[in-house]
């Protein structure tokens, strides 16, 4: 199951995207997607990372997490839902509709050909699996990548982290920028977080 | 000319938000061909372009946000083919960057195993900046045009003229993100 990662690029800009871009270059990780936009200067952006399993020697998603963390980029993680909709007026809303209270960390269209659309939906990981029910009781079509593991065997330490940071993302006494959000994860911070 | 739509969906508190912005664009034959972007702490603009952005779909758009009061801007779209490897996207970004042009959206348009078609929301007032910075920097690593409609290069001027008009307010660090100037219909009000 691929990810979506929500990054806060610009509390400043310009010059942001550009110093992001760069350094992730410089380590060699290859963005697959991305899309966003800011809003008084305020501009989180999502992209996909095209070596995210989280293991393996191709894995890329410690190298961004160093990024990050040296550019001081908050970001957070969500696992990716990939839903094909038809591409046409109302296909995207009506999956967000099934989803109901479910948050939706972060949009992408993935691929397109004119006809049908492939959607990402980065949702956080411990919903992943109501998501999918939610979705597939109003007859969403969901894309699997044949090596994902049977049920919740893909949840790993960045899974882990997302969900030790949401309540400090929700919270809105926490600054956007806090450092936690960059900061690289050490095994004791995973101590007690809860996964259901 | 197409227009890249920079929508503020959620401001100060989702879910749901996505899904009835979705269902009235899609209840107003707006067909959405390329969304991306995320929300942090709450605040979660997201950028778009419509299949379609003839005037008739952008009085239906307006109409929409209205509606919905959700804050949006629309900036002419900057393409840039750039060589898919790494580092590409930061290369292209620095030039404006250097050339104190701002980015106000992005999004992957056309990804092929070779390259990639990258759209930049570019103020309209800066286009013509932009298109000379990304020629005279690097020539030979990318291309970079405006996207527009083959029949009508002037499309869409009265949305680059409202962009102009709120971007002095969108900078006012005292002007709420939410002002109803960001979503009301242009020249009539709430």
């Amino acid at each position: 199951m691929h990810r979506q990662v929500a990054s806060l690029l610009s509390t400043s800009s310009p010059g942001r995207l550009a110093k992001l871009g760069s350094a992730l270059g410089a380590r060699r990780i290859d963005i697959a997607t991305t899309g966003g936009a800011e809003w008084k200067h305020h501009g989180p952006v999502t992209l996909t990372i095209k070596n995210d399993w989280g293991a393996g020697p191709d894995d890329q998603i410690r190298g961004f997490a160093e990024v990050m963390a040296e550019g001081e980029f908050p970001w957070l993680v969500f696992r990716t839902i990939e839903v094909e909709l038809k591409d046409e007026p109302g296909a995207l809303g009506s999956a967000a509709t099934a989803l109901g209270d479910i948050n939706v960390y972060a949009v992408t269209i993935l691929e397109t050909d004119g006809t049908n659309a492939l959607i990402g939906l980065g949702v956080r990981p411990s919903q992943v699996g109501e998501a999918i029910t939610r979705l597939k009781s109003h007859n969403a079509r969901l894309r699997r990548h044949p090596n994902d593991p049977e049920g919740d065997g893909w949840w790993d330490e960045w899974d882990d982290r997302t969900e030790r940071l949401i309540p400090d993302f929700d919270n809105p006494k926490v600054r956007p920028n806090d450092r936690r959000f960059y900061q690289l994860i050490r095994p004791s911070d995973q101590e007690g977080v809860r996964r259901r | 000319m197409h227009k890249q739509v920079s929508a503020l969906l959620s401001a100060g508190g989702s879910p749901g938000k996505l899904a009835a912005f979705g269902i009235a664009l899609g209840g107003s034959e707006l067909d959405i061909k390329k969304i991306g972007g995320a929300e942090w702490l709450n605040d979660g603009p997201v950028t778009l372009i419509l299949r379609e952005d003839g005037e008739d779909k952008r009085r239906a758009f307006e109409g929409v946000c209205a509606r919905l009061q959700l804050p949006w801007l629309s900036f002419p779209i900057v393409a840039v083919e750039l060589a898919d490897v790494q580092g590409s996207l930061g290369a292209m970004a620095a030039v404006l960057g250097n050339n104190d042009i701002n980015i106000y959206s992005v999004l992957l348009l056309e990804p092929t195993e070779t390259m990639a078609v990258v759209g930049l929301g570019i103020r309209p007032s800066k286009v013509e900046d932009a298109l000379r910075a990304l020629r005279t920097a690097q020539p030979n690593h990318y291309t970079a045009t405006v996207l527009q409609h083959g029949d009508d290069p002037n499309d869409g001027a009265e949305w680059d003229a409202r962009t102009e008009d709120l971007l002095p307010r969108w900078e006012d660090p005292n002007a709420s993100k939410d002002d109803p100037a960001f979503w009301q219909v242009p020249g009539q009000g709430a």
